[in-house]
């Protein structure tokens, strides 16, 4: 019997390990594998000689969605990384906060003295939602309580692909689902309508997020890619 | 011990964080080795997206004795990349327009060019006593996962030449190596 050979055994371990051998004989290999402790320490031994080239190869980035699937497919994962771990990381956010309520104020100073608006379609309450490596906002909002629209001009926005969207949340506060407000425009200026109950959450909201999103917006109602910008709405 | 070793022994006990650490530190090599073994982003993607779903589910089946955690990491990534490849061959079986030409379109892959570390110099080094049939023979089968029958088509030589190859080649490379 092969197996009992040593010289012939290493052969067949690195074959197996290789993946040259095939069918029938790989089968018979694995059945073997089982049997004999020696066995699987030759393919332990031929893996690890062959698999250090690993070290040695250019790394390369992985795009960050695989990340997201994995998290997405393990329950353990998804539970730590998720749904909490993504919209709980508004904390790490404090500091451009800072920088959001700067250009805020900025925005409030434009709405009153920049061109005269009638009262009525002015906002009272604005957003700015920035880019926080390039420090530069990608969408500023203004709530118009009035006609129940939220006014969104886009800015400096960065297209992700024809089949991605950006979809803006309002996160109502502790323990609540992020509630969806709309796809946002990629350029230009759009109403988008709000509905009483969002009106009434907006107004005591205690934050607004920016996802990555399947052309059109989230399939689920939920968001389902990664947080690309934050923001807050601020009373003017 | 090796950190990474660390953090597969916290991930067999589940802690998470070891895992995001694990991923982070780990993840641009082994993908790496998915796109040099697929050549294609997707599938490379995918492959990766899988493996690291068996590192946390059988972080449990590390052990020293297996290599260093990257090398033992780099063989899930390497095996699940060849089953994505069989299954690209299978499916190729069907699509009259690919009749299996992508597998050898290009020269052996330079296994022994990858090598240069202390752990592969030695493989590198005993490479480069076999003939240039043989190393030709694992270099394909290594990167390409190619079966006898298909290094045979390959390199246009009969099977029991290219099966003599893979196992000459084998034999003496596990001589000098425990030399």
């Amino acid at each position: 019997m092969k197996f009992h050979d040593p010289e012939k055994y290493e052969i067949l371990a690195g074959e197996y390990v290789l993946g040259t051998l095939s069918g029938p004989a790989r089968r018979r290999f694995e059945y073997y594998l089982g049997v004999y402790p020696f066995l699987r320490r030759a393919v332990d031994e031929w893996s690890a000689r062959f698999n250090s080239v690993v070290e040695r190869l250019e790394p390369v980035e992985a795009p960050p969605r695989i990340w997201e699937q994995i998290c997405e497919e393990n329950p353990e994962l998804r539970k730590r990384f998720q749904p909490e771990g993504l919209w709980s990381s508004l904390n790490l956010w404090r500091p451009l906060a800072l920088l959001a309520s700067a250009l805020a104020v900025l925005l409030v100073v434009y709405l009153n003295y920049g061109p005269r608006v009638p009262e009525t379609f002015r906002p009272a309450q604005v957003a700015m939602i920035n880019d926080p490596k390039a420090q530069e906002p990608v969408w500023m909002l203004g709530l118009m309580p009035e006609q129940k629209m939220l006014k969104v001009t886009a800015m400096h926005t960065k297209d992700m692909g024809p089949d991605k969207s950006f979809e803006l949340w309002m996160l109502p506060g502790k323990g609540q689902e992020p509630m969806s407000l709309g796809v946002l425009p990629m350029n230009g200026t759009v109403m988008m309508p709000m509905s009483d109950e969002k009106m009434k959450f907006l107004v005591g909201s205690s934050g607004l997020a920016v996802s990555l999103e399947p052309k059109g917006g989230s399939p689920t109602g939920a968001p389902t890619g990664p947080v690309m910008y934050q923001g807050a709405l601020y009373s003017i | 011990m090796h950190p990474n070793a660390e953090q597969l022994s916290r991930c067999s006990r589940g802690d998470t964080g070891a895992f995001a650490e694990l991923y982070r530190g780990t993840s641009a090599h082994l993908f790496a080795l998915a796109l040099r073994i697929l050549r294609k982003q997707e599938w490379a993607e995918e492959v990766l997206q899988e493996g690291f779903t068996k590192i946390w589910r059988h972080a449990s089946d590390y052990d020293s004795i297996k290599g260093a955690p990257l090398t033992w990491m780099g063989s899930i990534i390497r095996n699940t990349a060849l089953d994505r490849l069989r299954r690209a061959k299978r499916e190729s079986l069907f699509d009259p327009e690919a009749p299996g030409q992508a597998l050898r379109d290009e020269g052996p892959g330079p296994l022994e060019q990858a090598m240069q570390n202390s752990e592969a110099k030695a493989l590198r080094g005993c490479l480069e006593e076999l003939s240039k049939e043989q190393r030709e023979s694992l270099s394909l089968a290594y990167w390409r996962g190619m079966t006898h029958i298909e290094l045979s088509k390959a390199l246009a030589k009969p099977l029991g030449t290219v099966k003599t190859w893979v196992r000459r080649g084998l034999d003496q490379l596990r001589k000098c190596l425990e030399r």
